[in-house]
């Protein structure tokens, strides 16, 4: 485990190389919000709710959703992947004593971690420039609940993107794979429109899938629009969901690590 | 002009055989543009699912500026994203030293050298969501109208060139502009999704005459479903002019402060 965190701390130390990469996600976060501001305010001025929303509750499902979404950085993960594996220097993890998923996991972590800081800066900012009224669940378990989900929404994420990265072991151009799960996740999240507002089947398939857990459920647990009971059964949904992904990332690399015809190897 | 058109057409020979060496990342850009507009269509036929109009447009409105801003980011990624995408990196490089030298304008061969024809299937899948918009909207669609909108689609293409030459003209005078391109993505990202019209305050004036983004779809939509007023049709004429002389007058001035890899 230590040596899992040490990946961790080093990744955070990282993220001050990248200051621009990070600046620029600030600003897409802020953007989000003011696509919202914007949007929603003409759709909010004839009517006084939404689905279920009033215009001040929307603001704040996207100032927490567009947080989240700042902070998951595990798309990089499929182009790291992938990469390594087409440059042949992914044999550096199969040298090493670590577990290349485990690995990839801590990484992502780390970057999070860094990310989170600036994520927390510009919600605060976009709350300040939108005139946003926070709406806050005062439910400590649906708190809690929320608090759990993300990290877990993220080891999920890590884990789908590093078997799309695994592909290449197989494929040598994964882009149409990349293309289509970036595309179709950003939407069954929840982070471009909250899913609340989805057909009524729709929203109870996408129940027992892990993706609305990762951005929609945490934001809707803190913005007080679902229960801690949709939460506890989200954190279940999404255990079972990384486990199996972990499982079949397991599988995967061990079949296909041996197509493998990289730098030492 | 006889001369420059063999030239395109020469570059577009070259491109083509050079990608079928690559025959799988051929739709690449397809792909990712596609999804990300199906995307959006989904999320605005969700909203529309509760709501009638937001400000006052309607869903076929809407579906129609969708399909407009997919036709102009498939106009952009067929023909000269590729290019001027490069500029800054040669300018870096000193590699612009290989088209100054050429007897032929360095922009134009920038402009059309990497067409991408992988990106063509985008403009039959953005006629698609537009023509569900108009049916959406009973559109009774005439010569006048088609002709119209085709010129405008056409405009509002130049401009969406003009802002990318602007932005990639700047590391002529600076040592990395990675900043200022960078910011380009999430401002178009937020002007695929809102309506210019939906712009209130500060907001309109940056998106409409600043950082133009905020006319590019919506005045052809505009257009098309008639409700594009003589002093709107002006006005987004006059932006258009304004930003492809300032777009060209600002690359020849770069040209001249270039330091090339020689000098």
């Amino acid at each position: 485990m230590r040596k899992y965190l040490a990946v961790t701390s080093t990744l955070f130390k990282a993220q001050l190389v990248y200051r621009f990469e990070v600046a620029m996600t600030a600003v897409s976060s802020v953007g989000t919000v003011l696509f919202a501001w914007v949007l929603w305010g003409a759709a909010f001025s004839e009517r006084t709710a939404i689905g279920g929303f009033t215009y001040q509750d929307m603001l704040s499902y996207y100032v927490i959703s567009s947080f989240i979404v700042s902070i998951d950085k595990s798309n990089n993960v499929c182009f790291e992947v992938s990469k390594k594996i087409r440059g042949g220097t992914f044999s550096k993890y199969m040298t090493i004593p670590a577990n290349p998923q485990l690995y990839f996991l801590f990484q992502s972590f780390g970057v999070s971690a860094y990310y989170a800081l600036f994520a927390l800066l510009s919600a605060l900012f976009s709350v300040g420039a939108f005139g946003v009224k926070l709406s806050f669940s005062s439910d400590p378990a649906s708190v809690l609940c929320a608090i759990l989900l993300v990290p877990l929404g993220i080891s999920f994420m890590v884990s789908l993107r590093y078997f799309i990265g695994l592909l290449t072991f197989k494929f040598q151009d994964i882009g149409f794979f990349i293309h289509v799960q970036s595309g179709s996740v950003t939407f069954i999240t929840g982070s471009i429109i909250p899913i609340v507002l989805l057909p009524k089947t729709v929203q109870s398939i996408l129940r027992f899938l892990p993706f609305s857990h990762v951005i929609y459920t945490p934001a809707a647990l803190l913005t007080g629009q679902t229960d801690a009971t949709a939460g506890f059964s989200g954190l279940l949904v999404l255990l079972g969901w990384t486990a199996i992904m972990a499982v079949m990332n397991k599988a995967v690399y061990n079949r296909l690590r041996v197509k493998f015809d990289g730098v030492g190897v | 002009m006889r001369r420059n058109l063999r030239f395109i057409f020469l570059l577009l020979k070259l491109k083509l055989t050079h990608m079928m060496v690559f025959r799988l990342s051929f739709f690449g850009g397809f792909l990712a543009d596609s999804m990300l507009f199906l995307i959006q269509i989904l999320a605005f036929n969700t909203i529309y699912g509760h709501i009638d109009t937001i400000g006052d447009w309607s869903k076929g409105q809407m579906m129609i500026f969708i399909g407009t801003f997919s036709m102009l980011n498939g106009i952009n990624m067929l023909v000269y994203f590729f290019g001027v995408l490069g500029i800054p990196e040669k300018i870096a490089s000193g590699e612009l030293d290989h088209y100054i030298t050429k007897p032929v304008s360095p922009l134009l061969r920038l402009t059309f050298e990497n067409f991408d024809p992988g990106s063509a299937p985008l403009l039959l899948l953005s006629g698609v969501i537009i023509a569900y918009g108009v049916s959406l909207e009973g559109i009774t669609l005439t010569f006048p109208l088609v002709l119209g909108y085709s010129l405008l689609v056409l405009l509002m293409a130049v401009l969406y060139y003009d802002m990318e030459l602007i932005l990639r003209t700047i590391p002529f005078f600076t040592v990395a502009a990675n900043a200022i391109t960078e910011l380009e993505g999430p401002l178009l990202e937020l002007n695929f999704k809102i309506p210019g019209v939906l712009y209130k305050g500060a907001f309109k004036i940056l998106f409409y005459f600043i950082l133009p983004y905020g006319v590019m779809a919506t005045v052809p939509t505009q257009f098309i479903t008639g409700t594009l007023s003589l002093p709107g049709l002006l006005q987004a004429l006059g932006v258009v002019t304004v930003f492809t002389v300032l777009a060209l007058r600002f690359w020849r001035f770069g040209l001249k402060h270039y330091k090339s890899a020689s000098s």
